[in-house]
């Protein structure tokens, strides 16, 4: 069946190239979704049925060499499906969208690179699965400047995966991903282990790391959430998943890797409070968010993530819904007043949080308590601080938008149904904890709520306070964060001295490919001498 | 096992007479060159039926030779030629051909060449051919300079070479391999007065020790003037960037593949001492011209110097791949190198198109490559994907075999060259995406892929999925 559903995705997507450009763009979109559609379905209503089939092909059988190519059921494969089949849903109702079609041809191929990558059981077959990953989010990118940093940083990052894969096949008789974890100790481990954090990191944009996504927001919102939930961030939490235990073969690794989720955290939320754009804070929401997956994902290899991906894919539909709301604009965070207009959307995200919480609570809090507690409170009380500034904020919204400002149409709203029925399929596991929490939640969003109330007309000394005691310093901290790490440290130092290195040495190396003939008798004569040598050394 | 008819002679021969015809085909005034070049595209597409038909003789679970054939030369001296093929030569014998078609009816501007680069192109192909079915060390000697003769017309003639010195260098490199090979073959000769097998001369030289040293040393010299590697790297460097004509680039660039294949014939199974001894300075030498030629191709703003750093950086590594000589990495290896150059002939042939329009145009930048031109934009990316060994052509399995031995055998030389296949990554990717906005005057852009060459590159595509869905598809294995 797995089989089936496979060349059905490619099939789909190889017809679906045929399609004219700009001509039936709707119709194709319509098409698509409704060919994506029992699919879905299917993952969703007959899990069990997926489950039992498995297909291995005989990718490469000689004397010397076997290689399987394995599809195999995922848990994690329903939330791919359920995201991509809502966004090719919404793709059908986009207004900004110009190549709808090909978006939606892009779901297929890359559902077909996911199962091949959640399948994979043997080394070839992840490096294959991530580097297809890679080329769907590279033809998904609708901006030059993104196309251009992110092709550079990611084809390096599948490059730092193959060689990590390299030194692994190097050492093991066979390339099966089990016979990595039957060795006592791995070879040159310390090389293996920096390209495989370097990749992982570069993949799922861990701060240091995230230039290569950072500039996701100058995408389409759909294909934004795209790229976020279904391509190389969620292709390196699947790598983690299989090659994490590579980490306990030295502890430093992992002191290193949980560094990078701590600085990715607090960068995110940083990102998530004070950056305008809507669509720069959701990448900074799913760069924590990715995190805090990836950390679980080493201490729990076996968490649910089909529930941590789709609770986070719920947290970034409420600031599509805003962004919606707004008529495509972006810049909203401080207009404030949405809730006079939009409540069905203030009620939508109070829900979807309700949701998020109950899924990431129900999958990932039983290990790693306080790293959990620190996350979950950071992300929490961020989301909080958002909203309250949209909904309840002082109104400051330009005319354009206030005059347009509208609840989404009905369709934007179907993931609050997705969100019930997975509330009801975890059958409410740890409700009481989810109550306090989302109680927690609400008394957050109330207090920001109620106490410009208190002296209307002024600014509050709450506001005052809060704008004081915690804004204020976190503002200063990512000011100097920003100007140490990313200006000074990254542009200035890293890459700068990266090119004047690569400068230097292509200078010097310059002056010795020159074409004097000094030079190049001089070398010649240094070749013959050596060669004299060497023979010499042979015993002649 | 022998066949009734000769195929291995006619395989050279086929182009060796098209030459002649090419050569008596007349010029019509409207097309000078068409007919020519319809002779070459006629008698590659012909040798390619027989190379099909010689590979329905191959049984990719026996290695050995697929045909042999033996022919009377001399008698005083007494001289015998051997042909044969394996799968490994009749594999890249297919690819010379197939990388023929492609220069010559690719997407590049130019349609028709003159009939002189045409005659040469042939004739080097018959000589590359009798190379790669050479059995013996006379045949392999005279094949391996002969198609010298027609390189060295080509380069002469269409290289665009402006420095004269380099064309020199270039001579005067393969004639000292030449010396030191041809006297390496008369010791061999003299050792058993009779022609010698390649797989059996390291046996001969094990029983005349005296000259094994020098034998081994010379033939080893020989080999080396062929590949760009310090301090031999500059003569090639300098005529590939200059080289315009995908087909002479490409003619020109086979060069190190002639020392590889070389390599791979002569050193035996179990590494002669006096040669591991220098095969650990070779390597060496290797590693860093690698990263030396990767690093010059990273910073050079050349397009033909990224190329041959690229093709250069890719030869090493199967030359180092050469030196393991395990058996198990053998199959893999010839699928790569014939894999490789389709896709570096491809990756020139649509290079070569995207300058062509902005000389044309007097464009500085082709303005948007990746936004407004989707079908060069599709071909170029995939290419540059094949190219770097992703997971789109049967580069990338073989490739991962390769490596896999070579850093099992020597970690940090496998390191070293996969750093310098890094940078070659970096550089292609780089140049993809450097090609984006600003040209000289505003409304210049170059021009989309035609219907035509679209679809022909798209068959070249379909080949490359279809080879790594399937690395040994076409044996049926």
């Amino acid at each position: 069946m797995l089989a089936a559903v496979f060349a059905y995705l490619i099939t789909v997507g190889i017809f679906s190239l045929f399609i004219p450009e700009d001509r039936y763009e709707k119709p194709a979109s319509v098409l698509l979704f409704l060919l994506l559609l029992p699919l879905t379905a299917a993952f969703w209503a007959y899990p069990s049925f997926f489950n039992e089939a498995s297909l291995v092909y005989p990718w490469i059988q000689d004397k010397y060499y076997h290689l399987n190519f394995s599809l195999s059921y995922s848990p994690v494969l329903g939330a791919f499906f359920l995201i991509c089949g809502t966004l090719s849903l919404f793709n059908i109702f986009s207004v900004t969208e110009e190549r709808r079609a090909e978006l939606s041809q892009i779901i297929f191929f890359n559902l077909a690179a996911l199962m091949v990558l959640c399948s994979a059981s043997t080394l070839p077959q992840i490096a294959v699965g991530s580097c297809f990953i890679t080329f769907c989010a590279l033809f998904s990118i609708d901006d030059a400047e993104f196309k251009k940093k992110f092709a550079l940083y990611h084809i390096v990052a599948d490059m730092l995966l193959i060689l990590t894969c390299l030194v692994l096949r190097g050492q093991i008789p066979i390339p099966e991903i089990s016979a990595v974890f039957q060795l006592k100790n791995i070879a040159n481990y310390n090389l293996l282990a920096a390209a495989f954090i370097l990749s992982i990191s570069i993949k799922t944009g861990f701060f240091l790391f995230h230039n290569g996504l950072s500039d996701v927001y100058k995408v389409k919102y759909f294909r934004q959430i795209f790229i976020s939930y279904c391509t190389t961030p969620a292709a390196g939490i699947i790598i983690l998943q299989k090659l994490g235990g590579l980490f306990a073969f030295a502890p430093w690794t992992l002191t290193v890797f949980h560094l990078l989720i701590i600085a990715s955290v607090l960068w995110g939320v940083r990102g998530l409070l004070f950056m305008d754009n809507i669509r720069q804070k959701s990448f900074y929401l799913n760069q924590m968010f990715f995190a805090f997956v990836a950390w679980v994902s080493v201490a729990k290899p076996d968490v649910d993530l089909l529930a941590l991906l789709l609770g986070g894919f719920f947290l970034n539909s409420i600031l599509l819904n805003i962004f919606i709301s707004a008529s495509q604009e972006a810049r909203v965070s401080l207009m404030g007043g949405f809730i006079k207009h939009t409540k069905s959307s203030f009620l939508f995200a109070l829900f979807m949080i309700f949701g998020a919480m109950t899924l990431i609570i129900a999958s990932s809090c039983s290990k790693d308590i306080w790293f959990f507690m620190f996350f979950f409170i950071l992300l929490f009380a961020s989301m909080a601080h958002v909203l309250h500034c949209i909904y309840f904020g002082a109104n400051q919204s330009d005319e354009r938008v206030l005059a347009n400002l509208r609840n989404p149409r009905f369709i934007y709203f179907i993931p609050a149904l997705f969100a019930a029925c997975l509330i009801y399929k975890t059958g409410f596991f740890h409700l009481m904890l989810v109550l306090q929490c989302f109680a927690a939640f609400c008394v957050l969003l109330y207090i920001h709520f109620s106490l410009p109330s208190l002296k209307t007309g002024t600014d509050s000394f709450a506001d005052f306070a809060y704008g004081l005691i915690l804004v204020a310093p976190v503002n200063f901290l990512g000011r100097i964060l920003n100007l140490t790490i990313d200006f000074l440290f990254i542009e200035k130092t890293l890459l700068n001295s990266l090119t004047r290195l690569n400068d230097f040495l292509s200078e010097t190396a310059g002056r010795f490919n020159n074409n004097s003939w000094q030079t190049y008798a001089g070398f010649v004569i240094i070749g013959m001498v050596t060669i004299f040598l060497i023979i010499k050394g042979a015993g002649l | 096992m022998s066949a009734e008819m000769s195929f291995l002679a006619a395989m050279i021969l086929i182009p060796f007479i098209g030459t002649f015809f090419a050569l008596l085909s007349k010029d019509a005034p409207e097309a000078p060159g068409k007919n020519a070049f319809n002779v070459c595209v006629f008698t590659v597409i012909a040798n390619l039926f027989l190379i099909i038909r010689i590979f329905s003789y191959s049984n990719s679970s026996n290695p050995g030779y697929i045909l042999i054939e033996q022919f009377h030369w001399l008698n005083t001296p007494s001289i015998e030629l051997a042909f044969g093929v394996d799968l490994f030569s009749l594999l890249i014998i297919a690819s010379l051909h197939i990388m023929f078609l492609i220069c010559l009816i690719g997407p590049h501007r130019e349609k028709y060449y003159k009939k002189s680069l045409i005659v040469l192109s042939l004739l080097f192909l018959s000589m590359m051919t009798g190379l790669l079915v050479s059995l013996d060390i006379f045949s392999f000697y005279i094949f391996f300079e002969s198609l010298l003769l027609p390189l060295f017309m080509l380069i002469g003639m269409f290289g665009e070479i402006k420095k004269v010195p380099s064309l020199f260098r270039f001579f005067m490199y393969n004639f000292i391999g030449a010396v030191f090979f041809f006297v390496a073959v008369i010791i061999l000769y003299n050792c058993k007065d009779q022609n010698i097998a390649l797989n059996s001369v390291s046996l001969v030289l094990e029983q005349y020790k005296h000259f094994e040293v020098f034998v081994w040393s010379a033939i080893i010299v020989a080999f080396l003037s062929r590949i760009p590697i310090w301090p031999f790297h500059y003569w090639i460097s300098s005529i590939s960037s200059n080289i315009k004509n995908p087909l002479v680039f490409m003619i020109c660039n086979l060069m190190p593949l002639t020392a590889i294949y070389g390599f791979i014939r002569f050193l035996p199974p179990e590494i002669p001492s006096v040669v591991s001894y220098f095969i650990i300075f070779l390597e060496i030498i290797f590693i860093i011209s690698m990263f030396f030629i990767a690093l010059i191709g990273l910073v050079n703003k050349d397009m033909q110097y990224k190329l041959f750093s690229y093709m250069t950086s890719y030869y090493i590594l199967y030359v180092l791949a050469a030196f393991l000589q395990k058996e198990k990495i053998f199959l893999s290896l010839s699928f790569a190198v014939s894999t490789f150059l389709i896709v570096s002939a491809s990756i020139i042939s649509v290079s070569r198109y995207i300058e062509d329009e902005q000389e044309q145009k007097n464009i500085l930048y082709s303005a948007g490559i990746l936004q407004n031109l989707p079908r060069l934009s599709f071909v170029y990316g995939f290419l540059v994907l094949a190219a770097l060994g992703f997971p789109v052509s049967s580069i990338f399995l073989n490739n991962f075999a390769i490596f896999s031995v070579l850093l099992g055998s020597n970690f940090w030389i496998g390191v070293f060259a996969f750093l310098s296949l890094l940078l070659v990554a970096y550089m292609f990717v780089q140049e993809f995406y450097h090609l984006k906005t600003g040209s000289q005057s505003e409304n210049a852009s170059i021009s989309d892929l035609k219907a035509k060459p679209f679809v022909f590159m798209l068959g070249v595509i379909l080949v490359f999925l279809a080879s790594f869905i399937n690395p040994i598809w076409f044996f049926g294995s």
